[in-house]
């Protein structure tokens, strides 16, 4: 790749990982590259098994590579030690998690808040984005719930906010709409989507269903660790690009369609 | 917001929270009860053992090799010019000295019978005002301690048996110095109950002088006993009154070769056995408390832990480092622990208030050696301070190994978990 003087967002370089099962070797990646610039809305496709949570994982900051190397704005993370990589999770990525990993005993407002309280941002800076994420992702009657009290599309839509709230260059969503039902998902694709085009918020996100990845503008496929073809689909199914129109969205969502 | 998380955890895994503070309760209540129950006996020890035995004593130096404790032969000839000479020394420390005479006797019925009931006791011979003898003289039940120097103190017990009450005489048989038979009738004026049954059937009470008149030992004693207002003073003291009686001053003084000078330390040297040797059980019986409770909180904590490795790693994939996250863990370990501890406090309280009420009966084992039968708790309040933070380090300990488990899991690894 030719150096321009801007570093892209995400350099995957030649990147291993290697696992060992008793006796056994498993070689989970065999070799990745790929780049992302800012503002991407990057699909994973492969089916189970190939190797997508891992290679989110490595990106992400939490896991390393046996080799290779992962540049997340210029800076290689795959050398960092566990407390800059703490930093650099809390500071640059934000994660979306297939069953949701709220924290249990926290209600959606602390959910939302737990990022900022760790990077000691202050109290009314913290109340302040929070109220306008609660407000864009439509829970705004919900902060008192605990997760448990809340639908499986509800929980999610607190993940992105959680995910959203430290203003982070990239957002990894590993198999976000897994636990969810078609509608519930397309709602919380269309939210995505319209946060990187409104916001420009990058996404890399991981599926293996069909209807998900069409959302994206760019989808890699992946097949046992190695990163097989790219296709281009320029965010086909988006219907809309701002936040507002995601926020209706969502809380259209409110009314109880949403499952686990 | 760490310990508010640790704190919302807690209530919400809180069976599992009302195991590991009931596992430190229990460990608390336990050591508690247990070290305010050797209070009781150390405490018992120096309430009333040592009053007893004086803080020094002064015996013939055959004593300590004789098998009759009671030899007439072993008395002390000149007692009342060595109490004298003590008296003499003018030392600030030395409370009181005063030469006691023990004696074996035979008490009779006093009736006209063929078969009067009779009783073999080690007889007393004190000072009517003596400042020792405190578990007699603190525990009369009827009449008084020796009125004027006048009549015999025994225990209830010892009466019942030989068919006295108070007021009624009682035949005092003895063997004098020179082997001579000898009886003397007094009139029961103080009737005793100690603690101790042993000694209850074993021991009556006349006035010194009374007893020298019935042994022919004038100015004799079994033994001098001294007491101090300090008795951490004994050793120096007993050295100033080796040098006072043996007429040294320079060197390292000795006493007389016919005398055996010994402070309370060496007077109990076997309770101090006994003692011991309680301490090392119930120390065992603590330490294996401690083991099963720690066992228990770390098992407990470890389980707890496993079952939200995942939302721990969640937590660690928003940002938070492996030590926050220990931390986190730590201070939940530490609420439960103080808890725990908070209750042990109250449950052991309740325990020691109700055990000192009638006191635990220990058995003959104490009163082979002098102590009350009945033992009774006390509370001390560095002991529960130990209590409590030795129940707040278990529980750290106990929880630092499921907190060092968890930090050290991989995120990823923790996020993979399928708890």
């Amino acid at each position: 790749m030719p150096d321009t003087g801007k570093h892209a967002l995400l350099e995957v370089r030649g990147v291993t990982k290697d696992y060992r099962l008793g006796q056994t070797l498993i070689r989970a990646l065999r070799g990745i590259d790929l780049s992302v610039e800012p503002g991407d809305f990057v699909s994973i496709v492969g089916p189970s098994g190939c190797g997508k949570t891992t290679l989110l994982n490595i990106i992400g900051c939490i896991d390393k590579p046996t080799s290779g190397t992962v540049l997340l704005d210029g800076l290689d993370v795959s050398t960092f030690d566990d407390n800059r990589e703490a930093d650099t999770r809390l500071a640059r990525i934000g994660f979306i998690f297939q069953s949701f990993n709220l924290v249990g005993v926290l209600d959606v407002r602390e959910n939302i808040e737990f990022p900022l309280i760790l990077a000691k941002v202050p109290r009314a800076e913290r109340a302040k984005r929070v109220d306008r994420l609660v407000e864009l992702v439509g829970l705004g009657e919900f902060v008192q719930h605990k997760p448990d009290e809340l639908s499986g599309g509800q929980r999610q839509r607190v993940a992105i906010a959680r995910a959203l709230v430290n203003r982070p260059s990239l957002i990894i969503a590993d198999e976000p709409t897994a636990n969810l039902d078609s509608t519930t998902s397309t709602t919380i694709m269309e939210a995505m989507k319209a946060l990187n085009e409104d916001e420009k918020v990058t996404f890399i996100f991981s599926t293996h269903n069909e209807l998900i990845e069409r959302y994206a503008k760019r989808v890699l496929l992946i097949s046992d660790g190695v990163i097989t073809g790219e296709r281009n689909t320029g965010g086909a199914q988006s219907k809309s690009g701002s936040a507002e129109d995601a926020a209706a969205m969502m809380a259209q969502a409110k009314s109880g369609r949403s499952a686990t | 917001m760490i310990p508010r998380l640790a704190f919302l955890s807690a209530v919400k895994h809180w069976k599992r929270s009302l195991v590991v503070s009931g596992a430190v309760a229990v460990a608390c209540a336990v050591m508690i009860a247990i070290g305010s129950l050797l209070n009781g006996i150390t405490g018992s020890f120096y309430d009333s053992v040592i009053p007893n035995s004086g803080h020094i004593r002064i015996e013939d130096a055959g004593m300590s090799d004789s098998l009759n404790p009671l030899s007439l032969e072993l008395l002390l000839p000149d007692a009342d010019s060595l109490v004298a000479r003590i008296k003499a020394i003018g030392d600030s420390r030395i409370e009181d000295v005063e030469p006691v005479l023990s004696f074996g006797a035979l008490l009779v019925e006093d009736r006209d019978d063929i078969d009067p009931r009779n009783l073999a006791m080690r007889g007393m011979g004190v000072s009517p005002d003596t400042r020792f003898a405190d578990n007699v003289r603190f525990t009369m039940k009827e009449g008084s301690f020796l009125p004027d120097g006048q009549g015999i103190a025994l225990s209830e017990r010892a009466a019942r048996l030989v068919g006295a009450k108070l007021g009624t005489g009682l035949l005092v048989l003895v063997q004098d110095r020179n082997g001579e038979p000898w009886y003397e009738r007094l009139v029961v004026t103080g009737l005793f109950a100690t603690e101790s049954s042993d000694f209850d059937e074993s021991t009556f009470y006349i006035a010194e002088s009374k007893a020298a008149a019935m042994l022919d030992a004038a100015g004799m004693a079994r033994e001098i006993r001294l007491l101090l207002s300090n008795r951490d003073d004994a050793d120096s003291a007993a050295k100033e009154i080796t040098t006072a009686i043996s007429g040294k001053s320079n060197g390292s003084p000795q006493a007389p070769a016919t005398l055996r000078i010994q402070t309370w330390q060496k007077i109990n040297a076997s309770i101090f056995a006994l003692l011991l040797f309680v301490k090392i059980l119930l120390g065992i019986i603590m330490a294996l408390f401690a083991i099963v409770s720690g066992t228990i909180i770390a098992n407990s904590s470890l389980m707890s832990v496993m079952e939200r490795i995942r939302e721990y790693g969640t937590m660690r994939a928003m940002g938070l480092r492996a030590r926050s996250l220990e931390r986190l863990i730590l201070i939940e370990g530490l609420m439960l622990g103080a808890l725990g501890a908070a209750l042990g406090i109250g449950i052991g309280f309740v325990i020691v208030a109700f055990l000192s009420k009638g006191g635990i009966d220990l058995g003959g084992i104490m009163e082979s050696v002098g102590l009350s039968r009945f033992n009774r708790p006390r509370l001390d309040f560095w002991w529960f301070a130990f209590c409590t933070v030795t129940s707040l380090i278990v529980s750290l300990l106990a929880t630092a190994k499921a907190a060092r488990s968890v930090g050290a899991l991989g995120v990823a690894e923790s996020l993979a978990t399928s708890s």
